[in-house]
């Protein structure tokens, strides 16, 4: 073996040097990696670009847009709304508990957790009783004088599905910008406060920029959650339009459809893929720059 | 005339009292140093002061007007932090004018006083620069321009050289010292560091316990200090307790249990009063023989000796008590070697008790 050589040497069956001993550690991993998640994405991208005849050819784009182009800016919209909404929300509360150390602050941080640990199911079947036309939601308004209970509010379409992302993304993104808040020392708020900074302004001009990283990742692993989920779209969403998951499911469902399925899940690919570039841009500048 | 007045001020945190019943007067135009030791209750008089901590008794005076109920976003008073706190997402010139800004000051005037404030800590040029681009020391002036740019009623200094190294520390000192006394601003400067607080001050408020122990000039505090607290955390002192034997018309002699004898000037004494004599060790004089007929004369062995460069810390074994002096660097004493040693009258510290 030779000295000062940083690679692992193993003395091979014949005697000779096999100095591959790390890739051979790698090696399960990354065949893990390759025929779980790489395989299946390649798959389904060459599946989306083929014909019923095995040829190349954009015949299920075309099929994608025509019939479900609606349902992709549906999907769009939503995200972005739910995104959006449930992330002013989001900086509003985390800055509250950041701020307050009264009851009512402690109160809300427990009960902000909860969302986060219900799966998605749970929360559609919670939600397809609370905005049912004669679901508590109503009654509840109803009582207050705000609805007609014969005429009760209609939330099975994009306003409800936005209410149900924002119920459980709402305490995530709570979650993640609190623990980025947590982190500041008390003294730069003390520092604002000492040169006339209301509680406003420590927000926006001192809290929130020191956290934008943050803030920006949280804002991404929502957006791609929002646009990749399932079960909620399918629960409340009651006709058209939908989402576009919910369309894959429903052409591999009823019509055996994977190549349609896959060029709505190049799509979705595209959507999230945007965020995902941001995203690792920001995580790696921040891990190897420090900024 | 009184710039802050504290009455009988007083936190509690859970049953641990950390300000308990503060009464202090603050001039206008002058440094007061609280001094302590850590815990004894001078960060959170000082937060007190700012309004970050609420009182459970007493009241604040800033002039004639009582701060005690107002948000310290209302009380007009520069903080500087120990850590700095300066936000790291801004640059320096974002730094001193946000809060500038917030009082609507025109753009025009925020630059000007921007500009004024660097150059008054030597820091012209760097607006452009962010917190993590600067020295230590650097980024505790920015941390001062940034208190001062407001023109703040009063001053608070929160151990904001306790983070610089030890050579960087004793320059700042003359630099603050020197910056406030231009600036005639009145300030309040929380340390643990004695030779600080005796450099910058001009007035020293000793705290232990959360209460105030002495409160004089750094003169008054080092050679007459109140009680053997303060004598032993201001400079360094020796400790022999005696009892009064014998007072005379000017001097008055002590005895200790082990039968040495000390003549003091006579001040208040009374006889059979219990005393402490503090001895600093600057005040011990190292004799190059037997003394004679002199007074306050002894013979004392050597415990141990110290080599520190410009002097040797040597103590001394005098009695039953030990003593320490400072030599001249030269031949360093080995241990049990016998010195004669001579304790000037007017130079020991009785505190009663």
């Amino acid at each position: 073996m030779r000295s000062g050589s940083s690679a692992v040497e193993v003395k091979g069956l014949g005697g000779g040097t096999v100095r591959f001993l790390p890739l051979f550690l790698l090696l399960p991993a990354v065949a893990f990696i390759l025929v779980m998640y790489i395989y299946p994405f390649a798959l389904s991208i060459v599946r989306s670009f083929t014909d019923e005849s095995g040829g190349l050819s954009l015949v299920n784009y075309y099929k994608a847009v025509s019939l479900y182009g609606r349902d992709i800016l549906f999907s769009i919209q939503v995200a972005i709304l739910g995104t959006l909404i449930s992330t002013v929300l989001s900086l509003a509360l985390a800055s509250y508990i950041r701020l307050s150390d009264s009851r009512m602050a402690r109160l809300i941080n427990s009960l902000s957790r909860l969302g986060i640990f219900l799966p998605y199911v749970v929360v559609a079947q919670m939600m397809r009783s609370f905005l049912a036309p004669h679901g508590l939601l109503n009654v509840l308004l109803a009582n207050m004088g705000l609805v007609d209970i014969d005429s009760p509010l209609q939330l099975f379409n994009i306003r409800g599905l936005t209410f149900g992302f924002l119920w459980k993304e709402t305490p995530f993104i709570t979650f993640i910008v609190l623990s980025g808040l947590q982190v500041i020392d008390d003294t730069y708020i003390e520092a604002a406060r000492s040169v006339g900074a209301r509680t406003r302004h420590i927000i926006l001009r001192i809290l929130l920029p020191m956290i934008k990283p943050t803030i920006a990742i949280a804002v991404v692993l929502t957006f791609c959650t929002i646009v990749s989920t399932f079960t909620l779209p399918y629960m409340i969403v009651a006709g058209n339009p939908t989402t576009v998951t919910v369309d894959i499911a429903h052409r591999v469902t009823y019509f055996g459809d994977y190549r349609v399925a896959s060029a709505l899940g190049v799509f979705l690919y595209l959507i999230v893929g945007v965020m995902a570039v941001y995203y690792l841009r920001r995580t790696v500048r921040e891990e190897v720059y420090g900024y | 005339m009184p710039k802050v007045r504290l009455e009988r001020v007083t936190k509690r945190y859970g049953k641990v009292t950390a300000v308990d019943c503060l009464d202090l007067t603050v001039h206008e135009g002058e440094i007061l140093t609280l001094l302590g030791p850590s815990g004894c209750g001078k960060t959170t008089t000082l937060r007190c002061i700012a309004g970050f901590v609420v009182l459970d008794e007493g009241h604040i005076f800033l002039g004639e007007e009582e701060v005690t109920h107002l948000p310290p976003e209302k009380r007009d008073i520069g903080f500087v932090f120990q850590n700095y706190a300066l936000w790291p997402h801004m640059t320096v010139y974002q730094n001193l004018s946000f809060g500038l800004q917030l009082r609507r000051i025109p753009k025009e005037e925020i630059r000007e006083r921007v500009q004024e404030v660097l150059s008054m800590v030597r820091l012209s040029g760097m607006e452009d620069r962010y917190p993590r681009q600067l020295s230590g020391g650097q980024q505790q002036r920015v941390a001062l321009a940034r208190a001062l740019a407001l023109r703040p009623r009063v001053l608070l200094l929160d151990e904001p050289l306790s983070n610089l190294d030890a050579k960087l520390r004793e320059e700042m000192r003359f630099e603050i010292r020197e910056l406030q006394r231009q600036l005639g601003i009145t300030a309040i400067y929380v340390t643990h560091d004695q030779a600080e607080a005796l450099v910058l001050s001009d007035r020293i408020a000793v705290l232990n316990e959360g209460r105030l122990v002495q409160l004089g000039t750094p003169e008054e505090i080092y050679q007459r200090p109140a009680n053997r607290f303060v004598a032993g955390f201001i400079g360094l002192s020796s400790f022999i307790e005696a009892r009064v034997t014998e007072v005379e018309a000017e001097m008055a002699v002590l005895e200790t249990e082990d039968g040495l004898h000390f003549r003091v000037p006579r001040d208040a004494l009374v006889e059979g009063q219990a005393v402490t004599l503090a001895v600093r060790p600057e005040h011990v004089e190292v004799l190059g023989g037997p003394s004679g007929d002199l007074e306050n004369a002894f013979q004392a062995e050597v415990v141990r000796a110290a080599y520190l460069g410009d002097s040797v810390d040597c103590r001394l074994r005098l009695g039953k008590w030990e003593l320490r002096t400072q030599l001249l660097p030269g031949k360093i004493p080995a241990p049990g070697e016998v010195l004669w040693i001579y304790l000037p009258p007017e130079k020991l510290i009785l505190i009663p008790g």
